[in-house]
């Protein structure tokens, strides 16, 4: 690549045009341009990220009020563009003291820009609880004691009928995240949640219980709208005839799971808190076929904001122990939640799944956690008199539910539970250091025994432990071609794992989600369809290269951050450890787990295609030349923490 | 192509064309809705059209209203709610 300058002189249309600055401690609001911002950086994540990275000083804690909540809606939102209506929400991770940055579509993003904001920066601590209303370019604080400890759900209908008969739309937490739970999540829709890096907690730490949009009389312009049609026509085409999309429409992404020998059932999980990566088929049919499972309440599946995919199941149990649990839900996430604790009964997962959005949990977390305390119980090492009288025990969904509500609350072994595995092991001691499945500090719902690629995307992941940066098992339509690539050797994960984490680099700042782009769901476009977009709504003539050059900086921005704020290095890229020591016990696998020795090779070869100094895994001055990124590099170079 | 709302060509037969929503076959994506505005407003601004989705969030049902503002996307070759949807929800129905 012999760029090495993205070049935007003008960006004429795909923004809403401003930046909304909120310091709740002083109740200022202000705002400036976004423009300048987008010649740069484009938007999105990628902003957020240069946001953090330049206002956020190292000896910051995620606690301290100065450390800003970035919400930051992609270039391409509001837009027909297909799939664009992430939002990412960007601050300090409060389990790694890294990046911490959180993803979730749903209708909240446009709604945001349409009310005149692409970003929100938002500082301070409030005196008391309350939530922000966005509406024409203006901005309110507004005082949110009526809904302080409710619900999500309730959180949601009582902001509804006070804005009513206007049409609103709202990102919320619930106790979980006012209780600073760290494994707690922004909520938007109810149903769809910005899990991970403990957005929701930091949110709650600054007394924010919601932000509020109301679009009305808002829009966003095209800069050149016949090259932006022709490009949403061309994306659309490539949608319907993606031979996944039926998939998708008809089952949701979870429908993969139907079929009890489908390699999901190889590749995607983890039981027992990772005890085993092998589930038994009987338990596989129980939970997840068709007759027996919990496609049996799928009602309707329902789509985000211009989303051609389709993969929201909303869900209802009529019958059972569980009757009239009804509500968005059951992803391939529920599924890995179910077997890392070993329950098989549907209706109790769909239940325990809903409940947590409900209480603004990150569900992974909650999973990871829940896993984590059941097997130590297991052990000995929890006791029923610890639990509250709760028999923690594989397969329990009653134990679950409470336990979830337990943790949302702080009560009893909640509390414990709440600041994550990690810190909990601590506490406990005898021998749960090892039980606490995490990386860097966050805890993880993830497989890394069998699936390479995934697992080195998970180790190596900028946000500490989580799945949507660079892991792969494959069968991606475009990207790196390897005649003997497969999901469970060593061999060429790195070439995928870089691709997926640039592409998925790219979604993240268009906002387009990747179930319709280059990650999972139906494959259908691919990053020259994102350049032609983007070129037809910002009136620019940027190429896909420029699209991968500029996706190489901001994920730097990134590694940049973590190498700044917490010192992470080569030391840290490594799988939880007892998946390096315990291996798989039954089925296809058995006997599998990580070898340290290849581990280290692929990492190697990892760092080379990255172009990251191999011995440390840190970033070189070389590089960060290379990509425009000076003053990146000089930020590290003062911490002597750049290789020259 | 004309893709702007200030040309409007005259078609006497769209008077006796409707456009129909198949429940079943709607996921509330509200491409519909957003097409419709850029007709009407030549920006993308929901609520500027002649059409709104949303979703009931006790039974998942989408609800879909069409008011009498719709020309049937006057001066262009079909009507953008239907050219863009993805889910061949909408129809154009000749009476």
């Amino acid at each position: 690549m012999n760029k090495n300058r993205l070049k935007i002189d003008k960006v004429g249309g795909g923004l809403a045009g401003k930046i909304l600055r909120v310091d709740l401690t002083r109740e200022k609001i202000w705002t400036e341009d976004t423009e300048k911002y987008a010649r740069d950086w484009i938007g999105g994540r990628a902003v957020n990220s240069w946001l953090l990275l330049q206002e956020m000083e190292p000896r910051m804690k995620w606690s301290d009020p100065e450390n800003p909540l970035i919400f930051g809606a992609g270039a391409l939102v509001g837009t027909l563009a297909p799939g664009a209506c992430r939002l990412s929400i960007d601050t300090k991770n409060v389990f790694s003291g890294g990046k911490g940055s959180a993803n979730v579509g749903g209708h909240f993003a446009p709604e945001m820009k349409y009310a005149g904001f692409d970003h929100l920066v938002i500082t301070g601590k409030a005196e008391r609880p309350v939530y922000l209303f966005l509406q024409g370019g203006q901005a309110e604080i507004r005082d949110a004691r009526p809904i302080w400890g409710r619900t999500v759900f309730e959180t949601e209908e009582w902001l509804e009928k006070e804005f009513a008969p206007r049409r609103v739309r709202i990102a919320a937490i619930g106790p979980a995240g006012e209780n600073r739970v760290k494994g707690s999540g922004v909520v938007v829709d109810r149903a769809k949640v910005a899990g991970g890096s403990g957005v929701g907690c930091v949110m709650g730490d600054k007394r924010l219980k919601a932000i509020v949009a109301c679009g009305q009389g808002g829009s966003v312009r095209v800069a050149n709208p016949e090259r932006f049609f022709r490009a949403v026509e061309e994306a659309l085409r490539k949608v319907r005839e993606s031979p996944l999309t039926e998939m998708m429409r008809k089952t949701t992404l979870a429908g993969r799971w139907g079929d009890p020998d489908s390699p999901n059932w190889d590749f995607l999980i983890s039981a027992r808190n990772g005890q085993d990566d092998h589930w038994a088929r009987e338990k596989r049919i129980r939970l997840a076929n068709p007759e027996t499972g919990y496609p049996r309440y799928r009602r309707s599946i329902s789509a985000c904001f211009m989303c051609p995919a389709g993969c929201m199941p909303f869900s209802e149990v009529k019958e059972g122990k569980f009757q009239g649990t009804k509500g968005e839900g059951f992803w391939s996430n529920t599924v890995m939640g179910a077997v890392r604790l070993d329950i098989t009964d549907s209706a109790g997962m769909l239940k325990a799944w809903i409940l947590a959005n409900d209480l603004g949990l990150d569900t992974d977390f909650a999973n990871s956690v829940c896993a984590f305390a059941f097997e130590c119980y297991e052990k000995g090492i929890l006791t029923r008199e610890e639990t509250g009288g709760l028999p923690l025990e594989w397969g329990n969904v009653d134990s679950l539910i409470a336990l979830l509500k337990k943790i949302a609350y702080r009560e009893g072994i909640g509390d414990l539970l709440a600041n994550g595995s990690k810190e909990a092991a601590q506490k406990l001691g005898q021998g749960a250091e090892k039980l606490a499945v995490h990386v860097k500090g966050q805890d993880s719902i993830e497989p890394f025994r069998v699936p390479k690629g995934w697992a080195l995307g998970v180790a190596t992941s900028p946000v500490a432990g989580r799945h949507l940066r660079g892991t792969t098992i494959g069968g991606a339509r475009f990207g790196p071609k390897t005649a003997s690539f497969s999901a469970d050797t060593y061999e060429d994960q790195e070439k995928y794992c870089v691709w997926q984490s640039l592409t998925k680099e790219m979604e993240d700042t268009l906002g387009v989600c990747v179930y319709v782009g280059t990650w999972s769901g139906t494959y259908a476009l691919e990053p020259s369809d994102y350049a032609e977009l983007l070129n037809g709504a910002f009136g620019t003539d940027l190429s896909e290269e420029d699209l991968f050059f500029q996706a190489r900086r901001s994920y730097n921005l990134e590694k940049a951050f973590n190498t700044l704020h917490t010192g992470f290095d080569r030391k840290d890229d490594y799988p939880p450890r007892r998946f390096l020591e315990d291996p798989v016990r039954s089925g296809r696998y058995e006997g599998e787990k990580c070898d340290l020795e290849k581990w280290d090779e692929m990492l190697d070869r990892f760092y080379e295609l990255h172009e990251w100094d191999k011995a440390t895994g840190l970033q070189t001055k070389r590089l960060l030349e290379k990509l425009d990124l000076a003053e990146v590099a000089r930020m590290l170079e003062e911490k002597g923490k750049l290789i020259p | 192509m004309n893709l702007s709302a200030r040309t409007i060509i005259f078609f006497p037969f769209r008077f006796e064309m409707k456009i129909r929503r198949v429940p079943e076959k709607c996921y509330g994506c509200r491409s519909c809705e957003l097409a419709c505005s850029f007709h009407h407003q030549g920006s993308f601004a929901p609520g500027g059209g002649s059409i709104r989705a949303f979703k009931n969030h006790e039974t998942g049902a989408i609800h879909w209203q069409r008011d009498n503002t719709c020309d049937l996307c006057a001066g262009e070759e079909r009507p953008f709610c239907v050219r863009f949807c993805s889910y061949q929800a909408l129809e154009v129905l000749n009476e």
